[in-house]
């Protein structure tokens, strides 16, 4: 069996454990004049003079000394831990079976790359016409058309108008006349007497008023 | 100058319903009226709605009216002759032995017309975009349509209100 660890040291120092109940002290000379000496200094340390707080005359430190303490230890970590980091990644890239493959790889590319650039460079044939897709996108988008059939169209007012009013026979005379250019002229010779007296009193009643089309 | 007073004047000078002739009409008790007087009536509507439209100043006016005359002349020319020869071709194929010889130089007779009235109105809209800058020049394309679609509205108007005029009269004991 080794010597006695320093918490079980400690424990049989302030009495938690018994030194009957550890036979290696009865056989040790080093562990038992270890445990000797934490005695003596623990007994030092607690002192007569402050009884409550293990006898201790050392007063209190400062508030700040533990935001020092605390700062100063983290820094100490961290630059502890950055020295290792970066030895440990120097190690893992220096290790023959990781630099190896990496090199040959390399030498591998570097190779290849040569050999490619070597052989010469056949353009691609330039086709005789355009791609269609090119002239598709060359072409500007236009503007949605407007609906067909809009419910504020006059047309469908005219057809819906001719439809119950009129026979098929008839309802495709009169259609002919407005279905091209100047079709209203057409159209007005196919009204009534009184219908074109309507029309007329419409039209008056629209000249004498402000721009129904209004500035566009 | 005013531009209202320029309009009016040539609307008179071309025959035009003008707007003074409108309002002096419009209190008096209506009398019929003729296609062909629907008809200018439209045009001089065309003609003020596309001053205001196209927004145009008065030496632009005056010189923009009797080019946009032009077109609508020549395409009622065109429209007027086309229809004359569809009416020939319509009675041709009534005939149960048509002559196809009649046919063919009425079909030729159209072909020219068409030809001719593109022409036409190629060279009337040539004139007024001399006259527009380009943005109005594109205004005026909007314009043609937005006023065939107002016409149209105004026929389709006229007939609904003489045939509700026509049901409350049928209501009527």
């Amino acid at each position: 069996m080794g010597h006695l660890t320093p918490a079980l040291l400690v424990d049989l120092a302030e009495g938690i454990k018994a030194d009957q109940s550890v036979p290696h002290l009865a056989q040790c000379d080093a562990c038992r004049r270890a445990l000797a000496e934490l005695r003596a200094t623990i007994t030092d340390v607690a002192g007569p003079g402050n009884p409550e707080h293990g006898g201790s005359d050392v007063p209190e430190p400062s508030p700040l000394f533990w935001d020092h303490l605390s700062t100063r230890v983290r820094e100490a970590v961290a630059e502890q831990e950055g020295a290792h980091g970066r030895a440990r990644w120097f190690e893992a890239w220096s290790r023959p079976l990781v630099a190896l493959p990496i090199l040959a790889t390399v030498t591998a590319t570097a190779v290849l790359a040569v050999v490619t650039l070597r052989k010469p460079v056949v353009p691609n044939p330039i086709p005789a016409t355009p791609l269609p897709i090119l002239q598709s996108t060359l072409l500007p988008s236009l503007p949605p058309l407007e609906p067909l059939g809009a419910p504020d169209d006059p047309a469908l007012a005219l057809i819906a108008d001719y439809g119950t009013s009129l026979g098929w026979d008839e309802l495709r005379e009169e259609m002919a006349g407005v279905s091209h250019s100047g079709g209203i002229d057409e159209a007005v010779i196919t009204l009534s007497t009184e219908e074109r007296q309507e029309l007329q009193r419409l039209l008056e009643e629209e000249m004498t008023q402000p721009s129904a089309l209004g500035a566009s | 100058m005013n531009v209202r007073w320029i309009a009016t004047t040539m609307l008179a000078l071309m025959g035009f319903a003008a707007p003074a002739w409108a309002q002096a009409r419009a209190s008096a008790a209506p009398e019929d009226v003729t296609p062909a007087e629907l008809q200018r009536m439209f045009d001089g509507y065309s003609i003020l709605q596309a001053q205001e439209s196209l927004k145009l100043n008065d030496d632009q006016y005056a010189r923009f009216l009797p080019r946009f005359k032009a077109l609508l002349d020549t395409r009622r020319q065109t429209l007027q002759q086309r229809t004359r020869v569809l009416n020939v071709i319509r009675r041709l194929l009534m005939e149960a032995q048509p002559v196809e010889g009649m046919l063919r130089d009425a079909l030729k007779q159209l072909q020219e017309i068409d030809t001719r009235g593109e022409a036409d109105a190629k060279r009337a809209y040539e004139g007024i975009d001399q006259v527009l800058d380009l943005r109005q020049q594109a205004k005026f394309r909007i314009f043609e349509e937005q006023m065939e679609r107002r016409k149209l509205a105004m026929v389709t108007e006229a007939r609904a209100r003489q045939a509700n005029r026509l049901n409350r009269q049928q209501q009527k004991p």
